[in-house]
C-alpha cells in the first residue's frame, strides 16, 4: 500500500548557546569557527528535558496535525543517540506519556544521526504492509560532545516526529520512495560506557558524510529517472552549516532548494532529529504538490533517502500547532556555565 | 524517597493527569477520591487536559535529596479547567515571568533521577500558555 | 474541663551535637518529675510525641524508650501528628485521665534534627505534606508556606516589611528566654537580607531545625491538691483536621482546622478571645503566626499583620504573642514544640518568667499545627483563682 505522512511535528528546546559563548569559554577564534562551521548558535536542552521529554512534545504536535487519538497508533519507534537508558525503552515511556494503550509495537533505534529516519523506515514497512494502520516515528536527541572539542559547537537538542498511515485521503504528504545505503565506516562512534563520542576529524567528511549522501542521492534519482531540478526542496543531514551546502552544489541543487530545510546555523545538529527537523520545517511552509528530497546521514555509516510529495490537505494542518519556525524563534540565551550545569543536573552528577 | 514501584502505580496520574469523576454528581478530583462530598463511592477515571491558571507560585532554593541539585525551581498552585487544584513545578519560566491568574499548560518533563544508576522520574510540569 | 498541670520543664532548644534523642528525652522527663516533686513510680502512663526519629535516628517505638528512661513498666505510647505531635500527645494524656484509667500522666516530646544534613531534615519535614503529589514535585514545607504567603499578600496587600516584623518581635522575646535556640535580636533589614528560602520567605521568616525535649505532668485536680501542686489547669483541649494536601483546600489563606479547634475550645472554656492574656502560636513561618492569630479569632481576617506592625502582639501589649520567642526564636524541635508551648504558659501563669513575665497572666492559649493546618490542636490554660 502507498504510505504517507498523516501527521508531523517538531520540538526544539528554548535555550540557546552561541558559538561566541563557546569560543570565549575555550579561547578559540570566534571568526574562524563561524567561518568553518557556519553555526551561530545551537539549541540546548533544559535541566529537566531529555530525549524522552523532547520526543513526547514533538509527537504531541504530530498527533495534533494528524487529528488522531493516540490509541490509534499501532507502532512507535524512536531513534536517538542519547536514549536516557541503555536498557529500558524510551519508546514505551513516550507511548505512555502520549496516552497510548498497551497494544502497539515499540522499540528504540540507534544509527547515529539517522536514527530518526531509520525509525521512519521501520514504520514505513509496517504501514505499507498494513500490519498497522498508523505508526509513529520519532528522531530525538540531546546531543553531547567532549567539552572543548569542535563537535561542541554543533551538538544540539531537538526532536521531530512523523506519523505514517496508508489511508490516502489522510495524507499530508506521500512517501513515494525510500532506499538506504549502509556500510561499516569508522568516522564517529561512542562506546557504551562512555559519556562523549569520538570522531576522526577530517575523515568524517569525504569518506563518510559526502560518500554516503552522494551515493544515496544518485541512486534514488537514477532509479526513479529524476534529476535535481525536478525537486522543489532538498533536505540533507546537517552536521554543520557548510556540509549540506557543499553537497547541494556537488549534486546540482541550488541554494533556494536547500534553504527551507537548512536549520543548523540557528539550532545546531540535533543528531537523530536533524534531518527530520529539516523536513518538518519544509512541510510547515510547503504548497500542495511539491516534491521534496530528503537524504539523512548517520555515522557508522549510512544514508536514508526519501522522495516525498505534498498534498492539498497539508495546508489545512500546518498551523494547527507550533511550527518549526515558532520553536526556532522562541529562545533564551544561556551562558556556557549554565549549559554545563544543565547537563550535569540532567545526568545526575555532582556539579 | 522515590520508589520505582510507587511511581509505576501512579503513572497514569503523573503522565496523563488522570483523575476521577464522581458518577453521581460529576465532580472531578485529582488524583483520587474514596468518598465524594455527595456521598457516592463510585468514580470513573478522567484524563484532565492540562490547562489552568496560577493561584499562587514561589521559587524554592533548598530542597530534599532528590531535588537539592535542581534549585532554584518554581512551584505553583494551579486551578485546572475541570475544577481540581494541583501543586506542580513550573518550568521554562523565571519567577519574574509568573503571575497570579496567568494561564498555563502542562508539559512532560523529568522531575528527578535517583542518582546515576536509579530510575528517572518523569511527570507533568507547567509552562506559561502564551496562546491563551 | 479541669486537668491539673503539676510539673513542667523543657531542655534548652538548639543544636546539641553532644546530646542524643535519648539524652534530651531523659533530661526533660527527669526535670519535670523534679518540678512536680514526684518520683518515677508515681507516673501511671506516658505519652511521648515525636515526628522524625524513625527517619533521622532510625528509632521508633519511643513509648518503650520513655518508660525505659524512668525504669518503669507502665503503658507508654508514641504519638505523631507532624508538628502538632506534642499537642496531640497532651490530648491523649488528657483522655487517659478523663477515662479514669490513670490519675497521673507524663506527656513528653522530643526531636533530634541536627545530626543530619539539611536536605534530609527538609525531606523529613516534607513527609507532613501529601507525599505522593506534593513531595513528588519537590514541594518543600517552606515552599508550600511560600505559596500561602504569596496568596495572602496578594489578597490583603501586606508588605514584606510588615511580615518581617513577626520575626523581629519573636526574636525580641527570644532574647529574654534563657532556653531559646536564638537569643539575638534582629531587624527588618536582617530579615529581608537573609538568604531566600522559598520566595518571598527568607531564612529569618522560617523557624529553625532544632534539637530539644519538653515534658509536662498532668493529673486530676484532686491529686494535685493532695500533693500541694495545684495552681494551673488545662480548661480546654480541642483538635480538628483538614485535607493533607494544600491543593485540596478551598482556601489557602486561612486554616479551617484552626478555626474549628479554636471555636470549640472557647466554647468549652466558656471564654472569649478577649479574655486571653497570652498566646503561644505555631509560627513555623512568619506568615503562619499572622494567619493563626486570625483563625484563632484574635484579629479580623487580613489585619493581624497590621496589628503586629502596630506593636499589639509584643510582650505585655494588647495580646502577648509568643513570649517564649515562638518557634522562630525559641526553636522548633518538632515533637517537643507543642509541649514546650504549655511549659511556657504554665511558667507564665505561675509567675516564674522574670524579665519576660506577662503581667497579671490568668488565661493562656496554645495553638499547635501539623502540616499546613492538616492537624491542629488548641489548649487553653487558666490560673486557679
Amino acid at each position: 500500500m502507498t504510505v504517507g505522512i498523516v501527521g508531523y511535528g517538531a520540538y526544539i528546546p528554548r535555550y540557546r548557546l552561541t558559538t561566541e559563548e563557546i569560543t570565549h569559554a575555550w579561547s578559540h577564534d570566534h571568526a574562524k569557527m563561524v567561518a568553518s562551521l557556519a553555526i551561530h548558535e545551537k539549541a540546548v536542552a533544559g535541566q529537566d528535558e531529555d530525549t524522552v521529554t523532547i520526543a513526547v512534545q514533538a509527537a504531541e504536535n504530530a498527533l495534533v496535525r494528524a487529528q488522531l487519538l493516540p490509541d490509534k497508533l499501532g507502532a512507535l519507534y524512536i531513534g536517538s543517540e542519547s536514549h536516557p537508558y541503555a536498557v529500558k525503552p524510551s519508546a514505551t515511556i513516550v507511548g505512555t506519556a502520549l496516552g497510548l494503550t498497551r497494544d502497539y509495537l515499540a522499540a528504540d533505534m540507534e544509527f547515529a544521526c539517522k536514527g530518526g529516519t531509520a525509525a521512519v523506515q521501520a514504520a514505513y514497512g509496517l504501514v505499507a504492509s498494513d500490519v498497522v494502520r498508523y505508526a509513529l516515528a520519532i528522531g530525538a536527541d540531546v546531543a553531547q560532545a567532549t567539552p572543548g572539542d569542535i563537535l561542541e559547537y554543533s551538538a544540539a537538542a531537538g526532536g521531530a516526529a512523523c506519523i505514517l498511515g496508508n489511508q490516502k485521503n489522510e495524507f499530508l504528504a506521500v512517501i513515494e520512495k525510500t532506499l538506504s545505503i549502509s556500510s561499516d565506516t569508522p568516522d564517529f562512534w561512542r562506546r557504551s560506557l562512555q559519556q562523549y563520542p569520538e570522531h576522526l576529524g577530517r575523515f568524517t567528511a569525504e569518506p563518510a558524510y559526502f560518500a554516503h549522501i552522494y551515493e544515496a542521492t544518485e541512486k534514488i534519482l537514477s532509479e526513479n529517472s529524476l534529476q535535481a531540478k525536478d525537486f522543489d526542496v532538498v533536505v540533507f543531514h546537517q552536521p554543520n552549516g557548510k556540509f549540506p551546502v557543499t553537497a547541494a552544489k556537488k549534486l546540482g541543487f541550488s541554494l533556494q532548494q536547500l534553504q527551507p530545510g537548512l536549520l543548523c546555523p540557528l539550532v545546531g545538529n540535533s543528531y537523530s532529529a536533524t534531518a527530520l527537523l529539516g523536513l518538518t520545517a519544509v512541510l510547515d511552509q510547503a504548497e500542495a504538490g511539491q516534491k521534496i528530497l530528503l537524504i539523512s546521514y548517520g555515522s557508522g555509516s549510512g544514508s536514508d533517502a526519501f522522495i516525498i510529495t505534498t498534498t492539498k490537505l497539508l495546508k489545512k494542518r500546518q498551523q494547527l500547532t507550533a511550527t518549526t519556525a515558532d520553536y526556532i524563534e522562541r529562545k533564551e540565551y544561556v551562558s556556557y556555565l549554565r549549559y554545563r550545569q544543565m547537563y550535569a543536573r540532567r545526568e545526575g552528577s555532582k556539579q | 524517597m522515590m520508589s520505582p514501584i510507587e511511581h509505576w502505580r501512579l503513572t497514569q496520574n503523573r503522565y496523563q493527569l488522570e483523575g476521577v469523576q464522581c458518577e453521581s454528581c460529576a465532580k472531578v478530583y485529582y488524583p483520587q477520591k474514596f468518598l465524594c462530598a455527595c456521598g457516592s463511592q463510585k468514580f470513573s477515571s478522567k484524563k484532565l487536559v492540562g490547562r489552568g491558571k496560577i493561584l499562587s507560585f514561589t521559587e524554592v532554593f533548598g530542597s530534599s535529596r532528590a531535588f537539592k541539585n535542581m534549585v532554584p525551581y518554581c512551584l505553583a498552585l494551579i486551578e485546572l479547567e475541570e475544577g481540581p487544584t494541583i501543586l506542580t513545578q513550573m518550568t521554562d519560566a523565571t519567577l519574574q515571568e509568573l503571575s497570579v491568574g496567568q494561564p498555563v499548560r502542562s508539559v512532560f518533563r523529568r522531575y528527578c533521577a535517583d542518582g546515576q544508576d536509579g530510575l528517572i522520574y518523569y511527570g507533568l510540569k507547567f509552562v506559561p500558555d502564551f496562546n491563551r | 474541663m479541669n486537668i491539673a498541670v503539676i510539673g513542667a520543664s523543657c531542655t534548652p532548644y538548639g543544636e546539641w551535637w553532644d546530646k542524643s534523642l535519648r539524652d534530651l528525652l531523659a533530661q526533660a522527663q527527669l526535670a519535670a518529675l523534679d518540678d512536680a516533686g514526684l518520683a518515677a513510680k508515681d507516673i501511671q502512663e506516658i505519652f511521648v510525641a515525636n515526628m522524625c526519629a524513625g527517619q533521622l535516628s532510625g528509632q521508633v517505638n519511643l513509648g518503650a524508650m520513655a518508660a525505659d528512661i524512668l525504669g518503669i513498666h507502665i503503658p507508654s505510647t508514641r504519638i505523631e501528628g507532624a508538628c502538632a505531635s506534642g499537642a496531640l500527645a497532651i490530648r491523649a494524656g488528657i483522655a487517659a485521665l478523663e477515662s479514669g484509667r490513670a490519675e497521673v500522666v507524663m506527656v513528653s516530646g522530643v526531636e533530634k534534627m541536627t545530626d543530619v544534613d539539611h536536605a534530609l531534615a527538609t525531606e523529613s519535614l516534607m513527609s507532613a505534606t501529601d507525599y505522593e503529589t506534593e513531595g513528588f514535585v519537590g514541594a518543600t514545607f517552606p515552599g508550600l508556606f511560600a505559596l500561602v504567603t504569596r496568596a495572602y499578600m496578594h489578597q490583603f496587600g501586606i508588605t514584606r516589611e510588615q511580615l518581617a516584623l513577626v520575626s523581629v518581635k519573636n526574636h525580641k522575646h527570644g532574647a529574654l528566654n534563657p532556653r531559646a535556640h536564638f537569643r539575638k535580636e534582629i531587624s527588618v533589614t536582617d530579615v529581608l537580607k537573609s538568604s531566600m528560602v522559598a520566595d518571598p520567605l527568607t531564612l529569618l521568616d522560617c523557624s529553625p531545625v532544632s534539637d530539644g525535649a519538653a515534658c509536662i505532668i498532668l493529673s486530676t485536680p484532686a491529686f494535685a491538691k493532695e500533693i500541694g501542686k495545684h495552681g494551673v489547669n488545662i480548661i480546654a483541649s480541642t483538635q480538628a483536621s483538614d485535607t493533607l494536601a494544600l491543593s485540596h483546600r478551598k482556601e489557602f489563606t486561612q486554616f479551617y482546622a484552626t478555626q474549628q479547634a479554636a471555636q470549640q475550645a472557647f466554647m468549652i472554656a466558656s471564654i472569649k478571645p478577649s479574655d486571653v492574656d497570652l498566646v503561644e502560636v505555631h509560627d513555623a513561618f512568619s506568615m503562619a503566626e499572622i494567619i493563626a492569630l486570625e483563625d484563632l479569632g484574635f484579629f479580623e481576617r487580613g489585619t493581624a499583620a497590621f496589628a503586629t506592625a502596630e506593636g499589639k502582639t509584643v510582650l505585655n501589649g494588647q495580646l502577648t504573642v509568643n513570649s517564649s520567642g515562638g518557634l522562630k526564636a525559641k526553636g522548633h524541635p518538632v515533637g517537643a514544640s507543642g509541649i514546650g508551648q504549655i511549659v511556657e504558659l504554665v511558667q507564665q501563669l505561675r509567675g516564674q518568667c522574670g524579665v519576660r513575665q506577662v503581667n497579671n497572666a490568668k488565661i493562656g492559649l496554645a495553638h499547635s499545627m501539623g502540616g499546613l493546618g492538616a492537624t491542629v490542636a488548641v489548649h487553653i490554660l487558666a490560673k486557679e483563682a
